[in-house]
């Protein structure tokens, strides 16, 4: 009997040992899947980060989009309008009578069509002027009554003056035929054709032009100040037309070849007096504009100018205003 | 009493595992849906920039050609007689990138051979006294720009002595006295004494083919 109850016994311990192996075996399979769902949610969280992360940074992208997109504008219109006027000024000053009331009609006219354009784009846009804040001026040349190349002898025979008493000059432009021009180097350049700028309290300087001895048709500018030895400034190759020299706006071209002279060409200090320099066999034109008060040399034909416009613009939108006075007076140093 | 707490377990399990099976289809198929969307002309961050760089590009290429003088040999290619664009097919303006001025060219080169479309329009003030006070000469016309395309544009003045830049070109005054040429631009100031004739204002609209 009692071996009978200790069978039993152990058969009951041993149920019990196999109901607890049961129940953990069952525990460890729902912790599986209980990681599985957490991983998975972990996933969709980390995409979620990241797919909130882009639209905040979109958000900002849209935000901060064209907070000042109309500054560019303001200056365009300036510009624009800038640049408009200067080519009215000269094409009046060189094609037409280079009156004042002319360029005044004209900016006139202009103004309506600034706003009209502004207001296509739904901004603002007005060009106005004092008629006091234009000035006349002339324009002098120095060349033959067809434009044509003249030799800079006629005028004197070794040096003579362009300009004295000279205010303000702008656009002071010379052409020369380079094969007249004596050979040389810029250090022994000293003694060859040259424009000497000059005030009464400052150094001379003088741009002497000559063709360079070290190349081949090439045409070089060198500057001496107070007679020192020159210095080469720049030089540009050619093919024997005729080579504007650009003085106050420090350029040289000739046909198709432009070279900008990356040390001015026009002095420092504001000139009274402009003369050419050791005349030799040298052929050519210049022109100058001047302002009012300034002598200039029998030699050379003046016309009625205007020297510069003063012009107030003003643009507006419904974040900026911009108002700006320019004094345009195209190629003034 | 253990048995029962385990099958509580499993249901709750079960249906946060079905929440999240459904959300992984739906943001699979979102995704897809997005995903085959995505084309060149389709609206999104990286698109804003191409446009941006599309308006830097056409914006620069105005600029460049407005301050070298080939702008305005481009607008003055006209020829008088035939009232239409020069070396331009029947329609009067030119159809397709050329070659037959320099602007044209420059336009060939960086837009054309990036495969950007592009329209050249040329406003001018029409100052006879008719509606509309402004009016659009087309110079380029490659088609109807998609919804992405962008605009520059570039005013340049025009005056009385500017010639035609096609041979034996004649100024813009002669063509206005010479009653059987025309520009397509009218004199906006003609009575007046000054040099002025136009504002010209050369609008670019640029998008990707």
């Amino acid at each position: 009997m009692q071996y009978l109850i200790n069978i039993k016994r152990r058969l009951g311990s041993g149920r019990s040992r196999l109901a607890e192996i049961k129940t953990a075996s069952t525990s460890r399979t729902e912790r599986a899947q209980l990681l599985l769902i957490t991983a998975l949610a972990l996933a969709v969280i980390l995409v979620t980060v990241a797919l909130l992360l882009n639209a905040a940074i979109f958000t900002e992208n849209v935000a901060t989009r064209d907070t000042t997109a109309d500054g560019p504008e303001a200056i365009e219109l300036r510009g624009e309008v800038v640049q408009g006027i200067s080519e009215l000024i000269e094409t009046e000053n060189h094609e037409g009578s280079g009156s004042l009331t002319a360029v005044e009609e004209d900016i006139d006219a202009m103004a309506p069509m600034v706003d009209r354009e502004r207001a296509r784009e739904g901004t603002v846009g007005t060009l106005s002027h004092d008629p006091n804040d234009i000035e006349s001026g002339t324009l002098l040349r120095y060349n033959e009554t067809d434009g044509d190349a003249r030799a800079f002898s006629e005028a004197g025979s070794n040096n003579w003056t362009l300009v004295d008493d000279l205010g303000s000059a702008r656009a002071f432009t010379v052409a020369i035929e380079p094969n007249r021009l004596n050979a040389t180097t810029a250090e022994s350049s000293g003694d060859v054709f040259g424009i000497r700028f000059s005030n009464a309290t400052e150094d001379d300087e003088t741009l002497h032009i000559y063709e360079d001895d070290n190349k081949e048709n090439h045409l070089a500018v060198a500057r001496a100040v107070d007679g020192e030895t020159p210095e080469r400034l720049c030089g540009i190759e050619h093919g024997g037309a005729s080579v504007d020299i650009d003085i106050t706006g420090d350029r040289l071209s000739t046909d198709e070849s432009v070279v900008d002279c990356h040390r001015s060409l026009w002095p420092d200090y504001d000139p009274d007096r402009i003369e050419f320099v050791n005349i030799d066999e040298e052929e050519g034109t210049a022109s100058v504009t001047v302002d009012e008060g300034t002598d200039w040399a029998a030699a050379v034909t003046d016309t009625e100018a205007v020297y510069s416009a003063t012009v107030d613009i003003s643009y507006q939108t419904t974040d900026l205003t911009f108002e700006t006075t320019a004094r345009i007076a195209p190629g003034e140093p | 009493m253990s048995r029962k707490t385990i099958d509580t377990d499993r249901g709750q399990a079960h249906t946060v595992e079905a929440f999240i099976a459904a959300l992984l289809l739906i943001s699979g198929l979102l995704f897809a849906m997005q995903a085959t969307a995505v084309t060149p002309l389709s609206a999104s961050t990286s698109n804003q920039h191409i446009e941006n760089q599309q308006r830097a590009v056409a914006h620069d290429l105005l600029s460049t050609a407005a301050e070298d003088g080939t702008l305005k040999e481009a607008v003055l290619y006209w020829n008088a007689s035939d009232g239409s664009f020069q070396d331009s097919p029947d329609a009067g303006y030119y159809t397709n990138a050329g070659t037959q001025n320099e602007f044209l060219e420059s336009l060939n080169n960086a837009l054309r051979e990036r495969r950007i479309a592009y329209n050249v329009r040329v406003r001018y003030h029409n100052t006879t006294g008719e509606e509309p006070r402004v009016r659009t000469q087309r110079m380029v016309e490659m088609g109807q720009p998609s919804d992405n395309a962008v605009t520059a544009s570039r005013t340049i003045t025009v005056y009385d002595t500017d010639q035609l830049s096609v041979d034996n070109g004649q100024t813009l005054a002669e063509i206005e006295d010479d009653p059987t040429e025309a520009f397509y631009a009218p004199d906006a100031n003609p009575d007046g004494e000054g040099q002025l004739y136009n504002r010209l204002e050369v609008r670019i609209t640029t998008w990707r083919m």
